[in-house]
């Protein structure tokens, strides 16, 4: 009796799986339009956001009438001031027409700026290179969950234009999307006229219409990452619609490069995007979008588990604009999938890749002594750039009760020596790094220098702490017999163990004793978020044009409100929070003009030295790189504000010389060995 | 009986070589600090003697007139006495680095010019590479950073100012400037001498007491070696105890007994067998964190696998002598079941799994090094071979680390076949018993 109660048991259970299964996939075929949901939420966010500015324009009101301390009063006028000037337009999402734009515009058009790349580029041919991170990712898709993955710049951060771009190497405003743009008197409202000839790359018309799809998608809630729904929510007033052809950012304080910085943000097809509903991550995972810059991935060429390409949009609109004709020139770019950094450098030396990344001094300095370089196949370049640092150093936890002492913090920085990691492991390549944003020219602190490794230094810190007494190991404790141990988490990789074994080893002389905990990538970064870690060997890439401090450090991205656990899911994983210093971070946020940014910067940096919130590691500011010699590069080699030879797409492949070096490779003629350094913008400390 | 077998193992030459040998390495090994460390193994300062090797007392620098409140590195110690030449004495072991967490200064090899060029120490083959030159006036400050094809300058080269921060760029050409950056063309190349900077792994060195080299980290390999084997050795000591303990009360109970209980433990034994070892370890590893991981924690882990292997040799020896009629006798004397499991089963079952003894070593030498090498066994404040072999084996460019690290696995895993060999020969039933 038991046996075929079983088998209809399993019957059914197949039963259901099949027709489960079948559910889910009917389920993303099905058609989605989101048009009517995007109008009602148009609706709905603007009266939420006037009924918001109306309760807070009262509760301010009332505040002001009560009993305030000068400096409280003097804020609360400002907010007030604030509230009463956002109320005359209060609307978030305008549909206007172009009747209705002010007429006391000044536009202007960036067209006065130096060329980019080189005259001598050729188009063609293919680029081979590898998936960077090791792994296939987990999505196409811009935003979304894990959208933000390794390979997302490649696809869309290098690739997809803002109606105001920033010149690579003046740092001054070009067009974009947009061709010309202007900015009202007060500095908060951005109008932009959209390029008449912008275009999707399956031929449609780029309008104000996609800016008001994005801006709807990135307040969604269907968006799993609230940092969109923040950003937008919070640093925008609003946007609106000029018919077709303009339209109109409001930011919620004047900014500096405010064009540039306003329209930051990438812009989605309207007729692509009607999709967009709660399960569109599902949906758009692997569906190639219609893009407005120069490359396209086509949907066989997502080779899932080997290669990834991109193609270069037939009739690109802006292929003869001033500022993108000499760049972006193969006609592919070819991304395979490897696993193992060994191997990349073995099919590089092959001839399999076309460009490589020797970071590693023994692969810079011994392994690329080959034939294929000394007989000038393979070139070998350094570049010398100007770009945000990131910021790589031992993150560490305030809320941890030992890590929350400053003086404790004081001596972990007196006693992690990563001057020795720098000479040793990295052979001097590389400089201390001094402060959290470095690399932004005038607005990173320029004298500011982190506490030296020093012995003694760190152990009167400690003793000032309470550590006094050594234990047996040599691990200094307190009275009541706490040691000064704590776990450094990082990423698993080979060069990672060296640098912290080192600083281990030093750190042992200082009496504190480092357990080290190298793990794999997102567990790593999921424990971090969570806010477990002790310390955590991390680095944030900077973003131009202004450092961020906000995201970091501020109270409201620390602990739960009210209570004392710490945020999950946020940058501040210092779990920093001094009520003090916000008012720093909030201005130094929404500071108007470039000298703001820059004393603020200054300040905040001062403060954060002062309270050795961390312990900052190294810097290169150079990015160095072999490549086989059809790749060709302009005659400054590259621009200066980049941290990657191929982000701003300035290379070419040069089929001529392909063969000629193919050819070469077979005769056994050689070409002279080229190891070139441009160094016109590496800084010089000290002029004696 | 046991003295015969005594003779007979004497009588194997190989083994019994093999045997001493084994067994001067042990005592080595039991000599610990004074062969190997860090740590001076006497000093003479001021006219007393102390042995920091063999006290638990740590000297800060303070101690010896120096001016931080770290421990004294006692090789920078025995240089200054040297310098001064007041009478103060260092006697360092004859290797003296710690296993882990001790690297070397940089070591810097001055090259040899002559005719223009650029040569080797040697003065035969013309250099090629990357060296640098210092400022005459201090030696720790870099002047020039440069490369050298075929002893000539050639490609860039870097300058530095007086406080070796960056002053200009060079180009040169078959040691010809081509180009300068800096204003005054930066200072001439020739005159100051050449010095090659070794950066880790380090070759071999007889000054700088690095036996065998160094590794990847900069420490050294012979320590390594030594105190990988010393780990080997006591976590073989642990191991044996723990597994020959379970294993033979566990298998002898189950011969004896039999039954429900031997059933129910081999079901046991069963689902334990079929446990991956390899994966149980990972776990472990990733929820207590691999540096609080100690040899303890890992050897009883590796035990709890291993003791299956003796007990089912008891368990099968057990139920073939409990059939005998001597224990029958015993029994029937009035004996208890330990006292006939132990004083009368087991001396006549122990011989099979005595011969057992020196490959349950060498298995447990390669797991441990297995495991190392895959990055899940001890932390790094043990040494290991399996580290070294894994840094070797991904820096094959510097033969020597893995070259001594294979060398010296196969002589000690050869000399533990050679005493296995020897043993089963001693043991070997055949050459005492006839059977009726």
């Amino acid at each position: 009796m038991k046996r075929p109660a079983l088998i209809i048991a399993a019957f059914a259970l197949g039963l259901a799986s099949f027709f489960l299964s079948s559910c889910k996939k009917d389920l993303s075929a099905k058609p989605y339009d989101n048009t009517a949901e995007r109008e009602a939420f148009y609706k709905s966010y603007n009266a939420k956001v006037m009924a918001k500015l109306a309760t807070d324009l009262k509760a301010t009101e009332a505040a002001l009438a009560g009993q305030l301390s000068d400096k409280d009063r003097k804020e609360k006028t400002a907010l007030l001031d604030g509230l009463k000037r956002r109320s005359e337009r209060p609307t978030y999402f305008e549909f206007l027409k172009p009747e209705d734009l002010p007429q006391d515009l000044q536009w202007t058009s960036g067209e006065d700026q130096p060329d980019i790349g080189s005259p001598q580029a050729k188009k063609g041919g293919t680029l081979h290179y590898y998936l960077e991170g090791y792994a296939f990712p987990a999505t196409i898709r811009p935003i979304g969950a894990e959208a933000n993955n390794s390979f997302r710049s490649y696809h869309t951060d290098d690739i997809e234009l803002y109606p105001v771009m920033l010149h690579p190497d003046t740092a001054k405003m070009i067009p974009g999307l947009a061709d010309r743009w202007a900015v009202s008197a007060d500095g908060q409202e951005v109008y932009y006229h959209i390029d008449p000839e912008a275009r999707w790359s399956d031929g449609k018309k780029v309008t104000s219409r996609d800016w008001m799809m994005s801006y709807y998608m990135y307040l969604s809630d269907y968006l799993s990452e609230p940092f969109y729904r923040n950003y937008v929510g919070e640093e925008f007033w609003g946007i609106a619609s000029y018919g077709d052809d303009y339209f109109c950012l409001r930011m919620s304080t004047p900014k500096p490069l405010a064009p540039y910085v306003a329209g930051g943000s990438w812009v989605y097809q309207e007729d692509f995007f009607k999709e967009f509903g709660p399960d569109f991550e599902a949906r758009y995972n692997w569906r190639p979008r219609p893009t407005t810059g120069a490359y396209e991935i086509r949907a066989e060429d997502i080779r899932k588990g080997r290669s990834i390409s991109l193609t270069r949009v037939k009739d690109w609109w802006a292929k003869d604009r001033k500022y993108y004709r000499y760049r972006f020139n193969p006609d592919r770019l070819e991304y395979l999938l490897v696993r193992d950094t060994e191997k990349v450098f073995q099919m590089f030396k092959l001839g399999d890749l076309d460009l490589f990344f020797p970071i590693d001094p023994v692969k810079w300095y011994e392994q690329t002594e080959i034939p294929q370089v000394f007989k000038g196949y393979i070139e070998k370049v350094t570049y010398y750039n100007q770009y945000p640092a990131i910021s790589v150093g031992l993150y560490l936890n305030h809320h941890q009760p030992l890590l929350g002492n400053q003086d404790v913090r004081i001596g972990l920085q007196h006693a992690s020596n990563w001057q020795k990691v720098i000479d040793f492991d990295l052979r001097g390549d590389a400089e201390r790094l001094n402060t959290l944003e470095a690399g932004y020219a005038n607005y990173s602190h320029q004298t500011l220098k982190t506490r030296p490794f020093d012995v003694t230094l760190a152990r009167a810190a400690f003793a000032k702490a309470g550590f006094t007494q050594a234990g047996q190991d040599g691990i200094l404790q307190d009275a009541q017999g706490r040691r000064l141990s704590f776990t450094i988490s990082y990423l698993k990789q080979p060069q990672y163990d060296s640098w912290m074994l080192r600083i281990k080893e030093e750190a042992k002389k200082a009496g504190v004793e480092y357990k080290l905990e190298g793990m794999d990538n997102s567990a790593f970064f999921a424990k971090i978020q969570r806010k477990e870690h002790e310390m955590a060997l991390l680095g944030w890439q900077g973003q131009l044009p202004f450092p961020d401090f906000y995201q970091g450090f501020h109270s409201k991205e620390a602990y739960e409100p009210g209570t004392d656990k710490p945020k999950p899911m946020t940058n501040n994983i210092s779990v920093f929070a001094d009520p003090t210093v916000d008012p720093i971070l909030e201005a130094n946020r929404a500071a108007r003009s470039e000298e703001v940014v820059r004393d603020t910067t200054h300040q905040l940096e001062e403060i954060f030295h002062e309270r050795a919130v961390w312990v900052p590691a190294i810097r290169r500011p150079f990015f160095r790189t072999a490549f086989w010699r059809w790749v060709r590069w302009p005659d400054d080699f590259n621009v200066r504000l980049g941290n990657d030879p191929q982000m701003n797409h300035v290379l070419w492949i040069d089929q001529d010389i392909k063969k000629e070096t193919l050819e070469a490779m077979k005769s056994g003629k050689s070409f002279p060995e080229k190891n070139t350094v441009y160094d016109k913008h590496r800084e010089k400390k000290t002029a004696e | 009986m046991t003295l015969r077998r005594l003779s007979r193992f004497q009588a194997i030459g190989r083994g019994w070589w093999a045997f001493r040998i084994f067994v001067f390495l042990l005592v080595l090994a039991a000599l610990d600090q004074t062969l190997v460390g860090r740590r001076a193994l006497a000093v003479n300062y001021n006219g007393e003697w102390l042995f920091p090797a063999f006290q638990q007392r740590t000297y800060t620098e303070e101690f010896f007139g120096g001016g931080e409140d770290q421990e004294v590195d006692y090789r920078v110690l025995a240089k200054r006495f040297k310098e001064e030449n007041k009478g103060g004495k260092v006697i360092m072991p004859p290797v003296p680095w710690d296993p882990v967490l001790d690297s070397d200064e940089l070591q810097k090899r001055p090259l040899v010019e002559s005719e223009g060029k650029i040569y080797f120490p040697g003065g035969k083959e013309p250099f090629s590479g990357y060296a640098v030159q210092y400022w005459p006036k201090s030696q720790d400050i870099k002047l020039r950073d440069a490369r050298f094809r075929s002893g000539l300058l050639q490609g860039p080269a870097t300058l530095f100012d007086g406080k070796g921060e960056f002053a200009g760029k060079q180009t040169w050409f078959e040691g010809k400037l081509v180009e300068t950056s800096a204003e005054d063309g930066g200072p001439v190349a020739a005159g100051i001498p050449w010095v090659q900077l070794l950066y880790k792994p380090a070759p071999p060195t007889l000054a700088e007491q690095h036996f065998l080299g160094t590794d990847s980290n900069g420490w050294d390999i012979a320590a390594q070696l030594f105190g990988g084997f010393q780990v080997i050795v006591k976590a073989a000591f642990l191991f044996f105890l723990l597994i020959y303990g379970a294993g033979i009360t566990i298998g002898c109970l189950q011969g004896y007994l039999g039954g429900a209980f031997d059933l129910i433990v081999e079901r046991i034994v069963e689902i334990i067998s079929n446990i991956p070892f390899l994966l149980v370890v990972i776990i472990i590893t990733a929820n207590i964190g691999r540096d609080n991981i100690d040899l303890m924690t890992i050897v009883v882990i590796f035990a709890a696998f291993s003791w299956i292997g003796i007990s089912a040799y008891l368990r099968t020896a057990t139920y073939r002598e409990k059939a005998r009629d001597y224990a029958a006798a015993a029994r029937v004397q009035g004996a208890g079941t330990a006292r006939v499991i132990f004083r009368h089963i087991l001396p006549n079952a122990i011989s099979t799994i005595v011969t057992l003894l020196p490959f349950t070593f060498a298995g447990l030498a390669t797991s441990l090094t297995a495991l190392d090498y895959l990055g899940f066994g001890l932390p790094d404040s043990y040494p290991s071979w399996g580290r070294v072999l894994e840094d070797g084996t991904s820096n094959l460019s510097s033969p020597w680390i893995v070259c001594s690290v294979f060398a010296v696995m196969v002589s000690v895993l050869l000399l533990i076949t050679f005493i296995g060999e020897a043993i089963r020969e001693a043991f070997d039933p055949k050459k005492f018993t006839t059977y009726q």
